[in-house]
C-alpha cells in the first residue's frame, strides 16, 4: 500500500485516457491551458457560461471541465485543463495536463498568457511550441497590464511566437470575440502545427533557465514596462499578512469567518432542506397507501438522499469561499502561513483548507483537498479529516453531556472541548503514524507562487460552488441511494405485526394502549413507541445488535446501544434517534429522551448509561468513521474502495480502542 | 571571530538581497518544482522577506521557499541592480 504506487495507479494511463476522452467528441477539440493565476477558469467562464459539464479524467482522480461552444458558426468543444507551469509535471492535474499535450487529443491549444507576467508564461508557451502543436496565444488580463503601464505589441508577440496572439480581458469581455473568431478560424483551417525554432538554444545546462533567456529577449523586443511589477503595496501588505505571528492571527480570523459560514450561516438553507424533505415525505406518503411501498419512499429514499442533500449547502459555500480566497490572492499566503505549523506534524501548509472545513463537515473537506498539490500529503489529509469534530457529531455529545452534567455547563462546556481536542489530537497522531508507516517520505517541502492581490471574481466562486455542489450530488447520490434503501430493508425487515405479538409483549401492548385511551388531549402515544421499540428489536438491524453486542461489550454498550452505533455508520446522529425509539423516549424532547436513557436498566437491573458508558461511547463517536456520504466521496477523491474501506476499519479500530481503555480505566475510578 | 561558510545556501541570507543560484542540493523532484517557477542556476533573484519560509522575487513574481528547500540551494551574493526600465 505505497502512495507513489497509487499515484502512478491513479495517473497511469492517463495518456490513454485522454485518448477516450477524444474519442468520444465528435466536434474538434480546443484544449485551454495556462499557467495557474493566468486567468483561465475566468477565460473559461467567459467562453462557455453555465453550459460546463465537470468530469474526471477516466483512470484518474483529476477532474476536467467540457463545454461544448460555438465559434462562428462551428462547434468546437473546449476542455479546461488543470493549470501547469510547465510540461515537467510536479501534481496529478499537471501530470494530466502534460500527458493530455502529449497525447494529442486536441485539435488546438488555446494557451492562456497573463499580460502582467508575460515573461514567466512564456516558459509554457515556449515548451507548447517547441512540440509544434498548434496553438493560439490569448494575452489575458490586458486591462490589468495597461494599468501598470505595460503596453505590449501583440502583432510583434505573434511573429516572435509565429503563432497567432489575441488580446483579451476575459474579466471584462473584451477580445472575447475576436478570441472565438480566431479559434474558428484555426480549426476550421485544420490546425497547422507551428513549425518553432529552437526556442532554448539547444538547451546545453539549465533548459529553463535558457528558457526563461529568451522569454526575457521576446518580452524586451515586444513590449514596454514590464521592468516593475512587485509594487510597494503588494510587498507592505505581504509583511502584514505573511508575518509569522500576525499571518497566524489574520489566518485564525479569515478561518473563523469560513467557519461561521459553513457552521452556522448553512444551517438556514439546511433547515430549509430538511423542512423541505420533510414536507416532501409527508406529502409522498399520503399519496402512496400505508405499507412498505410507502416506507421505501418516503424513508428509505426521500430519508435517505435528504438526509445527503442537506450537507450542499456548505459544500457550495465552501468551494465559494476558497474560490474567493484563491482569486484574491489570499490562498497561497494562507498556505505559506501555515507550512511552518503543520510541516511539524507531516502536512503541508495548504491542508488547513481542508483540515478547517472538516470542522464543518467532512464531505466538502475532502473535496477541498484537492489544493494540495502532492498525492501522497493529499490523501494522508483526506484520511485523517474525518477525525475533525463534524457538525453531525454534535447532537451526539449533546445527549451524552446532558446525562453527564445536567444543568452544568462549565462541565458540560469542558467536556464538548475536550472531545474536539481529542479529535485534533487524534488527527496529528494518524497524520504521524500514517508518514512513519503506509505513507513513508518526506512532506513535500513549499514552494509557491504568491500571486498578486487581486479583488475577487463572484462570478468564478459561483461557477465554481455550482459546479462542486453538481458533482457531489451527482456521485456521492447514487451511493447514498443504494445504501439507504439497504439501511432501510435492514431496519424494516421482518415486520413486527401487531396481532401476532404474545406473552408479555401482547399483555405490554394492550395495557399500553389503555393508557393511552386514558389520555384526555389524545397525545399519548405510549403503545406506538413501544411498537415501534419492539420493531425496532426484532428487525435484521436489531438481531445482528443482539449478536454482536458481546463485541461491544467490553466498552460498556448495551444490545440497543449497539444497534445505535451499527445504525449510526450511515449518519453519526441517526444513533440519537435509533437510542431514542430502543428506549422508548420522544427524539424530539431532549429532557425526556434524557431522562429516559439515564433511567435505562438492563436485564439484570443495572443502570446502562452509567458514566464509564457515556465516556466510552463520546470517544467512540469522537473517533469512528460513521458517515457514508464521506465514504462515497472519499472513494471518488481517492479513485477506488482501497484507501475508504481502509479509512473506515482504520478510525473504527482506533474509536475501538481508545473507547475500551476509556471505559475500563474509568471503571476503576468511578 | 565569525567563521564564514565555504558556500552561501538561501537560507543563510536574511535581508533583502540580489543573488544567483549556483547550485542545488536537493532532489530531483525539488529542483524541478523549483526550476519552473524560475529559481534557475544563472539567474538572478532578489530575497524579498527571510525566515521560514522565505519570499523571493523572480522576473516580478513572488515565491515562497521552505527554508528547508533553501538550505539546499547554493547561491552567490551579486549587487544590487539599478532599476533597468
Amino acid at each position: 500500500m505505497k502512495a507513489d504506487q497509487d499515484s502512478s495507479e491513479n495517473l497511469k494511463g492517463s495518456s490513454a485516457a485522454v485518448l477516450k476522452v477524444l474519442d468520444l467528441a465528435e466536434p474538434k477539440r480546443v484544449a485551454l491551458i495556462g499557467n495557474p493565476n493566468a486567468g483561465k477558469t475566468t477565460l473559461f467562464n467567459s467562453l462557455t457560461g453555465l453550459r460546463a459539464r465537470t468530469a474526471n479524467f477516466p483512470g484518474t482522480t483529476v477532474d476536467y471541465r467540457e463545454a461544448a461552444i460555438e465559434v462562428s458558426g462551428t462547434t468546437v468543444s473546449l476542455v479546461d485543463l488543470p493549470g501547469a507551469y510547465s510540461l515537467h509535471p510536479s501534481s496529478p492535474e499537471e501530470e494530466v495536463t502534460a500527458d493530455f499535450v502529449s497525447g494529442g487529443p486536441a485539435d488546438l491549444l488555446l494557451v492562456v498568457v497573463d499580460a502582467t507576467n508575460l515573461e514567466r508564461n512564456l516558459l509554457l508557451v515556449s515548451e507548447l511550441l517547441e512540440r509544434e502543436l498548434p496553438v493560439v496565444v490569448a494575452l489575458n488580463m490586458i486591462d490589468r497590464a495597461e494599468r501598470q503601464g505595460i503596453r505590449i505589441d501583440a502583432d510583434e508577440l505573434g511573429r516572435e511566437l509565429k503563432c497567432p496572439v489575441v488580446v483579451v480581458s476575459a474579466r471584462t469581455g473584451n477580445g472575447i470575440e475576436e478570441l472565438r473568431k480566431m479559434v474558428a478560424r484555426q480549426v476550421s483551417k485544420g490546425c497547422e502545427s507551428v513549425v518553432n525554432q529552437d526556442l532554448c538554444g539547444g538547451c546545453q545546462g539549465c533548459q529553463f533557465a535558457a528558457r526563461l533567456d529568451w522569454a526575457e529577449g521576446v518580452v524586451r523586443r515586444t513590449s514596454e514596462g514590464q521592468g516593475e511589477r512587485l509594487t510597494d503595496r503588494t510587498r507592505a501588505i505581504d509583511r502584514f499578512v505573511t508575518h509569522p505571528v500576525l499571518g497566524l492571527v489574520l489566518f485564525a480570523l479569515i478561518g473563523v469567518v469560513i467557519f461561521m459560514l459553513i457552521f452556522w450561516f448553512a444551517a438556514f438553507p439546511m433547515d430549509a432542506m430538511d423542512a423541505l424533505f420533510g414536507w416532501a415525505q409527508a406529502t409522498v406518503g399520503s399519496l402512496i397507501p400505508p405499507g412498505d411501498f410507502n416506507g421505501l419512499i418516503t424513508d428509505g429514499i426521500i430519508g435517505g438522499v435528504g438526509g445527503m442533500l442537506i450537507f450542499l449547502p456548505q459544500i457550495m459555500l465552501l468551494f465559494f469561499m476558497i474560490s474567493l480566497l484563491e482569486d484574491s490572492g489570499y490562498l497561497a499566503r494562507a498556505a505559506f502561513v501555515m507550512d511552518r505549523v503543520l510541516y511539524h506534524v507531516g502536512l503541508p501548509g495548504k491542508a488547513f483548507v481542508p483540515m478547517l472545513s472538516a470542522h464543518a463537515c467532512a464531505i466538502p473537506a475532502v473535496m477541498a483537498s484537492k489544493v494540495i498539490d502532492d498525492w501522497r500529503d493529499r490523501l494522508k489529509t483526506i484520511l485523517i479529516l474525518p477525525l475533525m469534530t463534524c457538525s453531525a457529531r454534535l447532537p451526539v455529545y449533546a445527549m451524552v453531556v446532558a446525562i453527564l452534567f445536567p444543568q452544568q455547563p462549565v462541565w458540560a462546556a469542558l467536556t464538548f472541548a475536550a472531545a474536539y481536542s481529542l479529535g485534533i489530537l487524534m488527527a496529528i497522531l494518524m497524520a504521524f503514524l500514517l508518514k512513519v508507516s503506509l505513507l513513508p517520505g518526506p512532506t513535500r517541502h513549499l514552494v509557491i507562487e504568491l500571486p498578486p492581490y487581486r479583488f475577487p471574481s463572484f462570478r468564478n466562486a459561483l461557477f465554481a460552488s455550482f459546479d462542486r455542489g453538481k458533482i457531489f450530488v451527482k456521485k456521492a447520490g447514487t451511493v447514498i441511494l443504494l445504501f439507504s434503501i439497504t439501511l432501510w430493508i435492514l431496519a424494516t425487515y421482518p415486520k413486527t405485526e401487531e396481532d401476532k405479538l404474545v406473552g408479555s409483549q401482547a399483555t405490554r401492548l394492550a395495557q399500553l394502549q389503555e393508557l393511552d385511551g386514558r389520555d384526555p388531549a389524545g397525545d399519548s402515544d405510549l403503545a406506538g413507541r413501544y411498537l415501534a421499540t419492539l420493531e425496532s428489536e426484532n428487525s435484521f438491524a436489531g438481531r445482528i445488535g443482539k449478536t454482536i453486542q458481546p463485541v461491544f461489550a467490553p466498552l460498556g454498550f448495551d444490545w440497543r446501544t449497539t444497534v445505535g452505533v451499527l445504525n449510526s455508520f450511515a449518519a453519526r446522529e441517526v444513533v440519537v434517534s435509533t437510542l431514542a425509539i430502543l428506549y422508548g423516549a420522544d427524539e424530539d424532547d431532549e429532557g425526556q429522551l434524557t431522562t429516559s436513557l439515564k433511567n435505562a436498566k438492563d436485564e439484570e437491573g443495572s443502570p446502562v448509561f452509567t458514566v464509564p458508558t457515556c465516556l466510552s461511547l463520546l470517544v467512540f463517536f469522537v473517533l469512528a468513521m460513521q458517515c457514508l456520504p464521506t465514504t462515497a466521496v472519499v472513494k471518488r477523491e481517492t479513485g477506488g474502495w482501497k484507501w475508504p474501506l481502509f479509512q473506515l476499519v482504520s478510525m473504527t479500530l482506533l474509536a475501538y480502542g481508545m473507547a475500551f481503555l476509556t471505559y475500563q480505566l474509568s471503571s476503576l475510578f468511578v | 571571530m565569525t567563521e564564514i561558510p565555504d558556500r552561501l545556501s538561501l537560507a543563510d541570507l536574511a535581508s533583502p538581497q540580489q543573488f544567483e543560484v549556483t547550485a542545488f542540493d536537493l532532489p530531483e523532484q525539488d529542483v524541478m518544482r523549483m526550476k519552473v517557477l524560475g529559481i534557475c542556476t544563472g539567474r538572478t533573484i532578489r530575497l524579498v522577506q527571510g525566515g521560514a519560509p522565505m519570499i523571493v522575487e523572480v522576473d516580478g513574481a513572488c515565491i515562497g521557499v521552505s527554508r528547508r528547500l533553501a538550505a539546499g540551494v547554493w547561491v552567490e551574493i551579486v549587487p544590487e541592480k539599478q532599476d533597468e526600465s
